[in-house]
Formats: structure tokens, C-alpha cells, sequence
């Protein structure tokens, strides 16, 4: 694998030919980044990857059990296993999906869900994305180009072939898709992950639109495709829950669809994934998630969460407030690798005002502990260093839930820091499931 | 006792210049419940030949949903017809539990509950709910143009002006802190002017009206047209079009007994 | 003819009339390079007039360099560049990445030319990578509407520039020919007045009537 190390160059070339980027706003200005790409891969057994697997699946079948009953009997709050402010509460909850059931029951077509390797080997779940988890396409061109500047190397490893993803998101949509063509709708140019979009759209053959593309008739959703409309079965929506009509929510949106939610009720299309899906990506709710699992599945957890305490509970609030010198501190209400404080990291004044925060409003954080995690080679200046990395899964959903085999592995450039999101300036490289 | 109420609700927009692809959501059709039985209505818009659907959202609300592609520079609905209302009629039912949770205008703010803590509670729930009404009434001003409509219920408190949607707000903010579920409600009693805004509390099993603004029960005069978490759940228009116009509404409401 | 949008057919054209601006332009400044050896002097002010575009170059040397390369003078060539990549970037799934590459690749080399003590191999690297792409797109896009979009854009581009700098005047009849043929296999929807001023111009077009025919393929297509 490291002889990949010499194609470094190429292989970055060619991602740069290719246009692999992701945008960032600084200042209030748009700029575009090459997404940094180490050649050094994360390396999966087969074995290994079908226990990943199997625990994968298990999890998103149960929170998109989990989601189905909060919008509908409300079971799990019923029966006291998750209390119902962490629902209510939620940002992610949203009373407009009350009763609504969309097609196929599906709620979260497409997730990602971030894992990290421990140094005990094994897998910790740290976030589950089920909103709109951006990455697939970095280390889906990534291989491609890899291939092609190194051949030998894959000849010699026997690496399982993910270049399929298009063809799987195409199953996804299909399998929902209410009559129509499938689109991928993106809020535009100048979103952090067009990339993405635009080399989705190309891969599943899905049209990509923007705002003014689609419009809402008759509770239909249509393409406008010159003077004959076309209409739209399942839309991919890159936006999120609260811009995707500006009739039905934030109304000041202007990359909305105007009624979209008025064609989602009446069953006339599917929106991937579901509107108010978010409630069970809440970082208060992933601590009920190996619950949910034997709730509704009667399973064990396959996978670990991470060791974690939310303060809500009397005895979690004394051990992190015993603790936080050693924990890390989440606010649930902040996503990309913000509202993440290491206690370790604060001085003694700002403990005891991180102590207020959270004796202030407890439901607003979490807590949990530091996970040693295995950390991996990546190549820097001619070097090979040790750096922090995760593992971003994807997981589709549809007859059954298939996870791709592969998955963005990000790392952090920075050799003090834990927080890989390319939005601080992580990197990514590709993520090898071997044959053997 | 049960009271027919024939009802007129009729809005115009006129924009400063034409638009184009202009898509809008109507929440302004009266509730059919068994409390409040429709017993006729026509909802005519200008210009002719619009698209419209009907449809029905979360909080049980129903809507008509349309689209006006072509370039105009008017549009009206005008909405007439005759309801029955009877309070003895309203079914037994559990509420939503979202209605007990703060919601995107309602949010409570250290002043809401400093202003809680000076209101007797701790009685039966529609008492509770009774003496908060009776002392937001009090304490608010009404002053038209002192907020918006996306001003929340601390901003509103701390103002201690504004109109119906505010004495509401504030008024479910504290009945969700008191732990009575709470809900915001569109409609027009009997009268004529514009529309106006109240509340409802659930309480043994039924939900009752209060109007804060204007300090009394909500009675069989009031016809709804909507419920919602709080305002941004429920306004009775909206809509979104192509071009710059600046839009004038005109709003002319009578509710009658038969 | 497929599925496509009002904004997706402006794209596609505005693409075509991009990268064909940078591909004449730069054809067209080529000569100076090797005239600017010898010190002698090239018509910068005039060029600028002919194409309505200030002049606020000082020199030759700054015309050179801030008209081809500089990505904040919004008239510049590399601005061009950059707005025929990004009508590239948002028709990746109907052009394919294969082929946007070839733009993104002539970005890179203008990118690199900035700098350069002699830009001209970049700028041939620039124009060599517009060739490719234009080989690229008739070859690999099977959807003849999007084809001839992309192809009437730069048909309209390259007529503009020979009428405004009043070159190669003798390939405008053929040109004409070749859009009118084109548009014919698209969903494009001409102005009937410039149509049938483009339809009757003469062969060869006498200097007081470019403006006129400039006019028409101008406003040929409104998007």
C-alpha cells in the first residue's frame, strides 16, 4: 500500500483536474479548496468490514424504526425508554411531520455515520448524520484516479470494487420513487459541497436542479424542462429541513421549493431524506440509540457508542461535573466540529463557567469520554506521520439497508487535534475494504 | 349553546408591478371540527383560473395550495360561507405533546419566567391559565406597528406592546412553562375589521379558548380557522413570486350570527 | 429532447460563447506576443474600444498582463476563463466530469501563465485544453440538443468577435451558415428579426453594416 506514497503527486494532480473541491466561506467570501488527499490508505479486513456491517445496518434500521414512531404512536416515549424532552427539544424535531408517513416509510435513504477505531480495535459510533451527510463522492472519484495512477498497486491488493455508489443511490431513489424522474436538488454553485452534488448527479444519472428548476402543482413536483414540465418522483434535496419551502418553513428561503411539503403530504413524491428526520441525529438522542436498538429491533447493540453522560440525568450531571476536566463537552446544537470542547484544554476558570453552562441548561449538552483512538500514518513533506482520522460510513436505505463498502476516512493536519472535519482544514484519504 | 355564524373574509394584494411565478399557501379556511361544523363556503381567487389543491397539514389544518404562473399584477381570495358553532360538541382528546414544549416564537426568556413567578399558579389548569390571561391582558398595551410578525414572545413581553399575535405568544409561552399545553389559533369572532389571534388550553381532556387581547373566553363567536405551535405554524398567507414589487394588502373581515 | 431546463440551456450557451471567447482572443493577441520582441507597438486602446471594455491599461506590458491574466479585472480573459468553468461545473452531469476536466485543466494553465516569464506556452497549454475540451464534448455528449447549444454559443461568440475587431471578415458568411444549420437541432428559440437580418446579410459584409449584423447575433438568443 505505501508504494501509493510515490503517486502522491499524481494522484493530487488528478484530483485537481478533476475539480474534487469543497467550499468555504471566510470573511464572508466564497473560496474554493482542493480537498487535501493522502495517498496512505485506511485499510478494512473483510471480516472486519462484515461486523461493521452487520452493526451498521442494525442501527440505521433501528432509528429509522425510531423516527416512524416519533411522528406517529410514540411508543418509545410512551413506554419511558427515551424521555420525551429530548424529542420536543430537538432542533431536529419537526411538528410539521406529525402523522406523516413518507413513501416506503422510509426516513433516512442515505446515512452517514461517523465511527472511530479504538486502540482496544474496537469500532465507537461517535455521530450518526441523517440529514444530508456530504462525503462519498471524495473517496469515490479519489479511487478512481487512484487506480489509474497506480495500477500495480491494485493488482496486487485485492481491494473490493466501490465504484458502484452512483448505481446504489440510483437503487435508493428508485426504490421510493414515486413516478417520475429522480433529482438531485442543490442549493447551488456556491455550496460547500457542490462537488458533491454535481458528481452525484452525473453518477446516478439524476438530474440536478436548483431553485427555479422546480415548481410545485397540483401537490406534484415538476422539472421545468421548457414548455413540458416533467415530473419528479424523488428528490435527493441538499437542503436542509428548514429552507426547503418557504410556504411551509422558514419563509425568508430562497433555495427553497415553494409547497414542496404540500406534494410530500400528499404522497406525490419522495424527498431523500425525509423533512424532521434530524430528530434522531440529535447528539442528546445518540445516547438512547443502543436502547432504541433492543427496543425495537430486541437486538444487542453490534457497535459501541462512545462512553457517554448527559448531565439531564442527576447522576451523569455529578460525574461530569466531578469529571470535566477529562471529558469532552458537546453542544448538541452545534454541527461540522463546532461546540466541541475538550476539558482538558480549558483553564480552571473556564471549567467552572463551562460547569454553569451546563448546570444552566443540562438538556443542551453532552458529555463523554475521550476515546483512545488509533490513530493513522498519513504522509506529510516526505514523511509518514501518525495523525487522527475517522471513518464516515454510508449506509442506503431502501428494501433492504446496504453500506458501501468504503466510506470517507478524515484526518486531522493538525497533530494536536482531534477534529477532522474539512471544514477545519482535515483531509481525507480512501478507505480500502480488502477482498480477504 | 350552539351559534350559526355566517362569515366573510376577503384580502387583496396589489403589487407596485407585475410578478410572475407566484406561489402561495392559503391556511385561511375555517376548521371542521366537530365544535365548528362548516356548512358552506366558497374561496374565490383572482385572477381566474388559478391552480389550487386542497390539502391538510400536521396540526390538522387545512390548506389550499396554488400557483400563478403568468404575469399579474392583483391577487384576492375572498372567502364566504356559514359555520356552526357548539362548544358542547368539542370530542374529548389527548393533545399533542409538542404543544407543551416552546416553540420557534415562544421560546421563554429569563423576563418570561420572572413574569410567571409573579402570576399565581399551582391551581387547576384552566384556573392557571385564567389568571395568566387576565394578567398579560393587563400588562400589555395594544399598539399596532410596535412588532412584526417574527417577533417572538420575550421580545414582545419585554416591549410590553404590541397586538393579538403577541398577547398570545406570551400568553402560550407561560401556560407551556406552567405545564399546560397551549396552542395558537387564527380565526375571526364575530365582528368586522381583520383577523385576530387567541389561544387554547387543554384541560380535562377538551380544549378551551382564551383571548387574551381582549381579556375574556374564546365563546362560540370565535371562528377558527387554524392552530399551530405558535404563529409560524399557522399564518393565513403566504407566498413567494418572481420580481421586485412591493405588495399592498387590503383585509376586510365581518363574522355574523345568522 | 431530453430533460432540460430554461437555466440549463443559458448555461450551455453561455459555456460555448466563454470558452470560445478565450479560444479567439487568445488566437487573436497571439501575433502581438511576437511583435511586443522587437518592441513594437500593438493596438491595445483600439482593441478595447472595439470590444466596449475600458482601457485603463498603461502600457502594453500591463494590457498584457492585466487583460489576459488578472482574475479581478472582471473584463479580463481569465475572468472569461473562470465563467466558462463555472458554466462548466454546473452542467457536470450533462457534460460528464471527463470532459469538464479539459476546462478545469485551461483554467490551471492560464492560472499558471500569471507569473510566467513567458506566457506563451501556458496560454498555448490554455488554448491546446480548449481544443481537447471542444473534441471532448462533440465527441462524448450523445444529446444532439445539448451539443448544438454548447456549438450555437460559441457560433454567436466567434461571429461577435470577427464583426467587432473586424477580422477574418471572410469566415463570417460561412459562420452564419453553420449557426443557422445549428440552431435548427436544438431547442433554441431565435429572435425572428435578427434571424432573418443574420438570413439576408451579404456574403461579404461592408464595414458600415457590421454594427447592424453585431446587433443581431447579439440578441439572436435571449438568455
Amino acid at each position: 500500500m505505501n508504494e501509493l506514497l510515490n503517486h502522491g503527486h499524481e494522484i493530487n494532480e488528478q484530483l485537481a483536474r478533476y475539480g474534487v473541491k469543497f467550499g468555504i466561506y471566510k470573511e464572508g467570501k466564497f473560496n474554493e479548496r482542493l480537498f487535501p488527499f493522502d495517498p496512505i490508505p485506511r485499510q478494512i479486513g473483510q471480516s472486519e468490514f462484515q461486523a461493521l456491517e452487520r452493526g451498521l445496518q442494525q442501527r440505521v434500521k433501528a432509528l429509522n424504526y425510531f423516527i416512524y414512531d416519533i411522528y406517529h404512536d410514540k411508543r418509545i416515549i410512551r413506554d419511558k425508554a427515551v424521555p420525551e424532552e429530548f424529542v420536543y427539544r430537538s432542533p431536529g424535531y419537526l411538528a410539521q411531520c406529525e402523522g406523516v408517513t413518507p413513501p416506503k416509510s422510509v426516513y433516512s435513504h442515505i446515512s452517514g455515520i461517523d465511527l472511530v477505531l479504538g486502540k482496544d480495535n474496537a469500532w465507537y459510533i461517535l455521530e450518526d448524520n441523517l440529514r444530508i451527510p456530504s462525503g462519498a463522492s471524495y473517496p469515490l472519484i479519489a479511487r478512481t484516479l487512484c487506480r489509474r495512477c497506480s495500477p500495480n498497486t491494485f493488482q496486487r491488493n485485492r481491494v473490493v470494487d466501490n465504484r458502484g455508489y452512483g448505481t446504489l443511490l440510483k437503487r435508493t431513489m428508485e426504490y421510493v420513487n414515486t413516478g417520475g424522474i429522480n433529482v438531485i436538488f442543490t442549493p447551488g454553485r456556491y455550496n460547500a459541497a457542490y462537488f458533491e452534488h454535481s458528481y452525484l448527479a452525473e453518477q446516478s444519472g439524476a438530474v440536478l436542479a436548483e431553485t427555479g428548476d422546480l415548481f410545485v402543482e397540483n401537490r406534484c413536483l415538476y422539472y421545468r424542462a421548457g414548455h413540458d414540465p416533467v415530473r419528479v418522483g424523488a428528490v435527493y434535496r441538499r437542503v436542509s429541513d428548514e429552507y426547503i419551502d418557504p410556504l411551509f418553513f422558514e419563509p425568508s428561503s430562497l433555495i427553497g421549493i415553494p409547497n414542496l411539503m404540500d406534494a410530500y403530504l400528499a404522497g406525490n413524491v419522495a424527498v431523500m431524506n425525509a423533512p424532521g428526520n434530524g430528530v434522531a441525529d440529535d447528539k442528546g438522542i445518540y445516547y438512547f440509540v443502543p436502547k432504541m436498538i433492543s427496543y425495537y429491533l430486541g437486538e444487542t447493540p453490534l457497535l459501541k457508542n462512545a462512553p457517554t453522560y448527559l448531565p439531564y440525568f442527576s447522576s451523569d450531571m455529578a460525574y461530569v461535573t466531578a469529571n470535566i476536566g477529562r471529558l469532552v463537552i458537546k453542544d448538541v446544537a452545534e454541527a461540522g466540529g463546532y461546540g466541541v470542547t475538550f476539558g482538558e484544554n480549558l483553564t480552571q476558570p473556564q471549567r467552572e463557567e463551562l460547569k454553569a453552562a451546563i448546570q444552566d441548561n443540562p438538556r443542551r449538552f453532552i458529555a463523554q469520554e475521550v476515546i483512545d483512538f488509533q490513530d493513522l500514518p498519513i504522509s506529510e513533506n516526505g514523511q509518514v506521520v501518525e495523525r487522527k482520522a475517522d471513518l464516515r460510513a454510508f449506509a442506503l436505505a431502501g428494501e433492504d439497508v446496504t453500506v458501501w463498502p468504503g466510506g470517507l476516512t478524515r484526518f486531522s493536519r493538525n497533530p494536536d487535534s482531534f477534529v477532522v472535519n474539512s471544514s477545519q482544514g482535515g483531509g481525507f484519504k480512501d478507505t480500502w475494504v480488502l477482498c480477504q | 349553546m350552539g351559534r350559526e355564524l355566517s362569515f366573510y373574509f376577503d384580502t387583496k394584494l396589489d403589487f407596485s408591478l407585475t410578478v410572475t411565478n407566484h406561489d402561495f399557501l392559503l391556511r385561511c379556511l375555517p376548521a371542521d371540527r366537530p365544535e365548528q361544523r362548516v356548512l358552506s363556503y366558497t374561496l374565490s381567487i383572482l385572477p381566474h383560473g388559478v391552480v389550487t389543491s386542497l390539502g391538510e397539514d400536521a396540526f390538522g389544518n387545512r390548506y389550499c395550495a396554488g400557483r400563478i404562473a403568468d404575469s399579474h399584477d392583483e391577487f384576492r381570495f375572498t372567502l364566504q360561507g356559514t359555520a356552526y358553532r357548539d362548544d358542547r360538541l368539542r370530542p374529548e382528546e389527548e393533545p399533542p405533546r409538542c404543544y407543551l414544549y416552546p416553540s420557534p416564537l415562544t421560546e421563554p426568556t429569563e423576563e418570561l419566567r420572572e413574569f410567571y413567578d409573579s402570576i399565581p399558579h399551582g391551581c387547576r389548569p384552566l384556573k392557571t391559565a385564567a389568571a395568566i390571561s387576565a394578567k398579560v391582558h393587563k400588562h400589555f398595551t395594544y399598539t399596532p406597528g410596535a412588532t412584526v410578525v417574527t417577533t417572538t414572545a420575550g421580545e414582545a413581553l419585554t416591549l410590553s406592546k404590541g397586538v393579538c399575535q403577541d398577547y398570545a405568544h406570551v400568553f402560550i409561552a407561560l401556560c407551556r412553562l406552567a405545564g399546560i399545553p397551549a396552542r395558537y389559533v387564527s380565526g375571526i369572532p364575530v365582528g368586522e375589521g381583520a383577523s385576530h389571534a387567541w389561544a387554547e388550553v387543554w384541560a380535562d381532556g377538551l380544549w378551551h379558548g382564551l383571548d387574551p387581547t381582549r381579556g375574556c373566553l374564546a365563546h362560540e363567536g370565535y371562528l377558527k380557522f387554524c392552530v399551530g405551535r405558535d404563529y409560524s405554524d399557522c399564518p393565513l398567507e403566504r407566498g413567494i413570486f418572481s420580481g421586485g414589487a412591493v405588495q399592498t394588502q387590503t383585509v376586510f373581515m365581518k363574522v355574523s350570527d345568522e | 429532447m431530453g430533460t432540460m431546463s430554461v437555466n440549463k440551456m443559458s448555461r450551455l450557451f453561455w459555456l460555448g460563447r466563454y470558452y470560445e471567447r478565450v479560444a479567439t482572443t487568445l488566437s487573436y493577441l497571439w501575433r502581438w506576443y511576437d511583435r511586443m520582441i522587437d518592441g513594437a507597438p500593438i493596438d491595445y486602446a483600439d482593441f478595447c474600444s472595439a470590444l466596449e471594455i475600458p482601457c485603463a491599461y498603461e502600457s502594453a506590458e500591463e494590457f498584457m498582463r492585466a487583460y489576459v491574466f488578472d482574475r479581478d479585472n472582471p473584463e479580463s480573459l481569465r475572468a472569461a476563463a473562470d465563467a466558462m468553468l463555472g458554466n462548466g461545473m454546473v452542467l457536470r452531469e450533462t457534460i460528464g466530469s471527463r470532459t469538464l476536466a479539459y476546462l478545469e485543466l485551461a483554467v490551471n494553465a492560464l492560472e499558471s501563465g500569471r507569473d510566467s516569464v513567458n506566457p506563451t506556452l501556458p496560454l498555448q497549454r490554455a488554448i491546446d485544453c480548449i481544443m481537447a475540451f471542444r473534441g471532448s464534448y462533440d465527441d462524448c455528449i450523445d444529446d444532439e440538443n445539448v451539443r448544438n447549444i454548447i456549438k450555437c454559443g460559441a457560433g454567436v461568440e466567434r461571429l461577435s468577435l470577427y464583426l467587432r475587431l473586424g477580422w477574418r471578415t471572410e469566415a463570417v458568411s460561412s459562420e452564419l451558415a453553420k449557426l443557422s444549420k445549428r440552431m435548427n437541432r436544438t431547442s433554441l428559440v431565435p429572435s425572428p428579426e435578427a434571424l432573418r437580418l443574420l438570413l439576408t446579410a451579404p456574403a461579404e459584409i461592408p464595414p458600415d453594416d457590421r454594427a447592424a449584423v453585431l446587433e443581431a447575433a447579439e440578441t439572436l438568443f435571449r438568455l
